[in-house]
């Protein structure tokens, strides 16, 4: 409980940031209560959740430290947000919590192209990362949910998987250094970094190539401070965070034409020695022989499982075009398991070798290539989707306003295909009475990575969020989602945790090697005090022995 | 339900959908540029808080309308406020959604004025207006004394109109002049009228409609009373609400009058008069390096009405509205955008162009828009460095170290203002020209 007033606070953290970047006044912490999927977490009833105690807008680590020092010492928590989209950027308790709005935080400090490593602050997003990447030749995972979301987050504090997955691993995988502010302050200069003399000097020039190496120090604190999930802001701040870069065979510029809303790649051409390329398997056993080897195979820049619904919402420029002009009507009835499949060679020997293989893998498979998708316009600004990440929130947010992720978690591409049935089956339930958008109900999303060792696919579902009884509808069927995820081993589903964390965690630890008590033990470890806001990770006062 | 809080719940459905993405934010994600650069709403880098952005006023306006939050305070009217009303969040937002965001941020302004009266700047403003038909509070007298040093006559017969703005009028007299020099050039024959007021432009972007009004259906008597077939003027504020905000509000009567008039910007006439080769430009020896601005009342806000939507809405895939008939969306991409390029492109004897990252219907503002100008001059400046540090980057690099002259051009009294303003301050080594005198300038005589 905070030992101090609100105002008190709010004199504290004038007097660390100045008057200017302070601000706890009611129209301005009810703004931050809103979020993405509140309403599942408000039972359907609101798109508001708890009001943060005041915002406040930090420019550097020092600043946080001092904050979050003084969190510990009166009693008041803390939480650091990046971009802010999601409820889990949102406060565990109402008047309670700091909110620390990183948005001043937007510099990329270093890009080490020799290395492939880049430096940024949390303000970076990856659409911001990108495109200065592409100059060098060079490009970075992005998260499927999008190109406006924090680079430095989905290492270091979200799990995020991208299109690219098969060439880039996902968010876990790309981190290769970070500074830390622990939740008493301290901070932690992790992995190679902390190792220079140099590191965290305030003269000290960011320099890439000194952040090769994300683990340690002393034995790896990665699996700690992130791990599977993520600490979704409830264990300190991270500040500033290293990424792992990989090879742009693309152009250092990759410039479209047209007007919002239909933009394309320049004449509809894809890069030179790229192609792109939807396959429809019927079976899914054949879907499933044909993910391990094309994962296998090493040819697909990008492979990923994007159904025809969700593809004709990201291509068609409004629900109504969606609906009725019939190249899109078509991509959306089409049903089917499908693959989207990206080569990107680095000559045409390459290439064509790879276009070769893909054919062979296909043919074995009984996979059968969707006309539709071979369409120079569709093809070129499905390539500019992937590639970019720009096209997510007309994909699946568009259609009803609502949406949200369900069934489906990591592990491998069997157990994802499996999971994938469960969660159609479960699905057509709630779409058949009408309360879900009728998407076909096997809408998973998501690709095996690391040629196929690792892989995942999720359930999305979509609804409308301006109608009381869809919103029911996707509280209802979320609920069922935790009861089906007890059911059968499926792990702990994407759309299962990004609630109020404890009550999953009590839920789900049990059947699962009782993790919640080593997430319990590390939050009292690193974080005494609980000032770093439990909510949306774990609270140990809540955890069930 | 007052009939200020339906100016709120007609935007319900657009304050459960925004999924708070923070597109509005940025320009379109694929069009993203420079990590530099990358930022689309002025508003926010001021303020820095969410509430700041579009969708963050979005969600005032649910706050407002929910009654979460049941006073506007002072701090609450200026995040209302510090917005220049450019519209770059609408056009990021509206390539992915079918929120309507730049209408629900006007009527949370609307709301606002109703409920706690407008800003006292802004309400000054108004007042002048009143009186004396300008916001300036000058004599209406000397409205078209800027005429008497040029070479241009009014002609009483003329079915077209010169119309100059208050702006223009009082406070950037050469940026006009130089637009009448190259209808004279052209030979066109046009009215200067004596009982030009306001267009309304200031009066109805600071939220005070009901007093905006009347100014629309003067305008429109105007020209209908003069036999007007042809309106031109050189500023985009005026141009705006000539296409694109008047018939939102004209009764019958005068929309029949307002469907009878052409509107016309001056760099239409421009590039008319390139055309048929009445204006070349001269050939340089060492030319400038120059970039465009696009004034956000010429590019975003010009793109012409769109009649409300009327039909009947249905849901398709159990969960999915879509309308009947279609509904048309402004999304900012028809503009004025071509002409002024095609403007420069033809001036390449005696200019190199280049763009800046943030261009056309993704331009960042000036930051004078909006009333913001008047009541927060600091917000004013702070946007205006913004845009100029673009532009200095974007000649800088084109310059490749050479000692030539850096020339930042656009087409708007209010751009114009705040450009220099913001030199001043900054003490940046650019020059700032409109676009009619640059090519007064660069005109074979």
């Amino acid at each position: 409980m905070s030992r101090v007033k609100k105002d008190d606070v709010i004199s504290a953290m004038v007097g660390i940031l100045g008057k200017k970047y302070v601000n706890g006044d009611l129209f301005l912490t009810d703004n931050y209560a809103y979020n993405w999927n509140a309403d599942n977490l408000t039972g359907g009833e609101s798109k508001f959740v708890y009001r943060p105690l005041c915002v406040v807008l930090p420019s550097n680590t020092e600043e946080i430290v001092k904050i979050v020092k003084y969190c510990n010492e009166k009693g008041v928590q803390f939480k650091a947000q990046s971009t802010g989209w999601g409820v889990h950027n949102s406060v565990g308790k109402e008047d309670g919590v700091i909110i620390l709005d990183c948005r001043r935080m937007d510099k990329i400090l270093s890009i080490d192209t020799k290395n492939m490593i880049a430096v940024v602050e949390p303000y970076i997003s990856g659409a911001m990362l990108q495109v200065e990447l592409f100059k060098h030749g060079l490009n970075c995972h992005i998260q499927g949910c999008g190109s406006n979301g924090s680079q430095l987050v989905t290492v270091t504090s979200m799990v995020g998987q991208g299109w690219t997955g098969i060439s880039t691993g996902f968010s876990n995988r790309n981190i290769v250094g970070a500074e830390w502010v622990m939740p008493e302050g301290k901070v932690c200069k992790m992995g190679s970094w902390g190792s220079f003399p140099s590191a965290g000097s305030i003269d000290e020039k960011i320099d890439a190539s000194q952040w090769f190496l994300a683990d340690g120090p002393g034995p790896s604190i990665r699996g700690v401070y992130r791990g599977y999930f993520g600490a979704f802001g409830g264990l300190g701040v991270f500040t500033k965070a290293a990424i792992k870069l990989y090879d742009w065979t693309g152009p250092n510029k990759l410039e479209f034409q047209g007007t919002s809303p239909n933009y394309a790649t320049i004449k509809y051409r894809m890069p030179k020695n790229s192609n792109i390329y939807h396959i429809i398997w019927e079976d899914w056993n054949d879907f499933k022989e044909a993910g391990y080897l094309l994962a296998h195979s090493e040819i697909c820049w990008a492979l990923c499982r994007i159904q025809g619904f969700d593809m004709a919402l990201a291509a068609a420029p409004s629900n109504t075009a969606m609906y009725t002009e019939k190249l899109f009507q078509e991509l959306a009835s089409r049903g089917g398991h499908e693959l989207m499949v990206t080569i990107m060679g680095s000559n045409k020997k390459e290439f064509e070798y790879r276009e070769k293989l893909l054919e062979d893998i296909v043919q074995k498979t009984n996979g059968e290539h969707n006309p539709i998708s071979a369409m120079k316009p569709l093809k070129a600004l499905m390539f500019m989707a992937i590639v970019k990440q720009c096209n997510t929130m007309r994909g699946v947010f568009r259609a009803g306003g609502g949406f949200f992720t369900s069934l489906g978690a990591l592990g491998s591409w069997d157990w994802c295909v499996e999971g994938a049935k469960i969660g159609e089956e479960l699905k057509r339930k709630f779409i058949d009475s009408g309360g879900l958008v009728d998407d076909g109900a096997d809408n998973v999303w998501g690709n095996p990575y690391e040629q196929g060792t690792f892989s995942h696919l999720e359930e999305l579902y979509m609804y409308d969020i301006t109608d009381p009884e869809s919103r029911k509808a996707s509280v209802d069927y979320l609920n069922s989602v935790v009861e089906a995820s007890k059911k059968h081993p499926l792990g702990l589903g994407l759309g299962t945790v990004d609630g109020e964390g404890s009550e999953m965690h009590n839920i789900f630890g049990p059947i699962a090697s009782n993790y919640h008590k080593w997430l319990k033990a590390i939050k009292l470890e690193f974080d005494p005090n609980t000032a770093s806001d439990p909510g949306f990770y774990i609270d140990p006062a809540s955890v069930k022995e | 339900m007052s009939k200020g809080k339906e100016l709120l719940k007609k935007h319900e459905d657009d304050m459960w959908r925004c999924s708070r993405c923070s597109l509005c934010k940025f320009p379109p994600l694929a069009q993203i540029k420079s990590a530099k650069f990358y930022s689309s709403c002025c508003s926010i880098d001021y303020g820095n808080f969410h509430p700041w952005s579009g969708g963050g006023k979005l969600v005032m306006g649910f706050s407002l309308l929910l009654d979460r939050v049941k006073d506007i305070s002072e701090n609450m009217r200026d995040a209302i406020l510090q917005c220049t009303m450019c519209g770059a969040c609408d056009v990021s937002c509206k390539y992915s959604t079918n929120i309507e965001l730049e209408e629900a941020i006007f009527d949370l302004r609307q709301y606002m004025v109703e409920t706690i009266g407008p800003h006292p700047v802004h309400k000054k403003y108004a007042d002048a207006a009143e009186e004396f038909h300008n916001p300036y509070g000058e004599p209406h007298e000397k409205r078209q004394e800027w005429i008497n040093n040029t070479s241009a006559k009014s002609n009483p017969e003329a079915k077209t109109m010169f119309f100059t703005g208050c702006t223009a009028a009082y406070r950037q007299q050469d940026m006009v002049k130089a637009s009448v020099e190259i209808l004279n050039i052209l030979g066109f024959k046009f009215q200067l009228s004596k009982d030009e007021h306001c267009c309304g432009s200031p009066i109805y972007r600071t939220g005070q409609v009901e007093t905006a009004k009347k100014y629309f259906n003067h305008a429109i008597e105007l020209f209908n009373d003069a036999g007007i077939e042809e309106v031109i003027t050189a500023c985009p504020g005026c141009y705006a609400m000539f296409v694109a905000e008047y018939p939102k509000y004209l009764d019958e009567e005068h929309l029949k009058m307002w469907e009878s008039i052409t509107f016309v910007h001056m760099t239409k006439v421009i590039e008319q008069g390139i055309r048929q080769k009445k204006i070349q430009f001269k050939k340089l020896e060492k030319n400038p390096i120059v970039t465009y601005h696009d004034p956000c009342h010429l590019g975003r806000g010009a793109e012409p009405w769109v009649p409300e939507w009327k039909g009947t809405k249905k849901k398709v895939y159990n969960q999915i509205t879509i309308f009947d008939p279609p509904k048309e969306y402004r999304r900012g991409g028809k503009g004025v955008y071509d002409l002024p390029r095609f403007i420069l492109d033809k001036m390449k004897t005696a200019l190199d162009f280049v763009e800046m990252f943030r261009i056309k219907e993704y331009a960042y503002c000036c930051g004078s828009g909006g009333g913001v100008k008047a009541a927060y001059p600091e917000m004013a400046l702070q946007t205006v460095d913004n845009r100029l540090e673009e532009a200095d980057h974007v000649l800088e690099e084109a310059l490749e170290g050479k000692n030539l002259e850096k020339i930042l051009v656009s087409a708007c009294p209010f751009c114009k203002t705040n450009f220099e303003n913001g030199l001043e301050a900054s003490g940046r080594n650019i020059k700032y020209k409109d676009i009619n005198q640059l090519v007064l300038e660069m005109m074979e005589k």
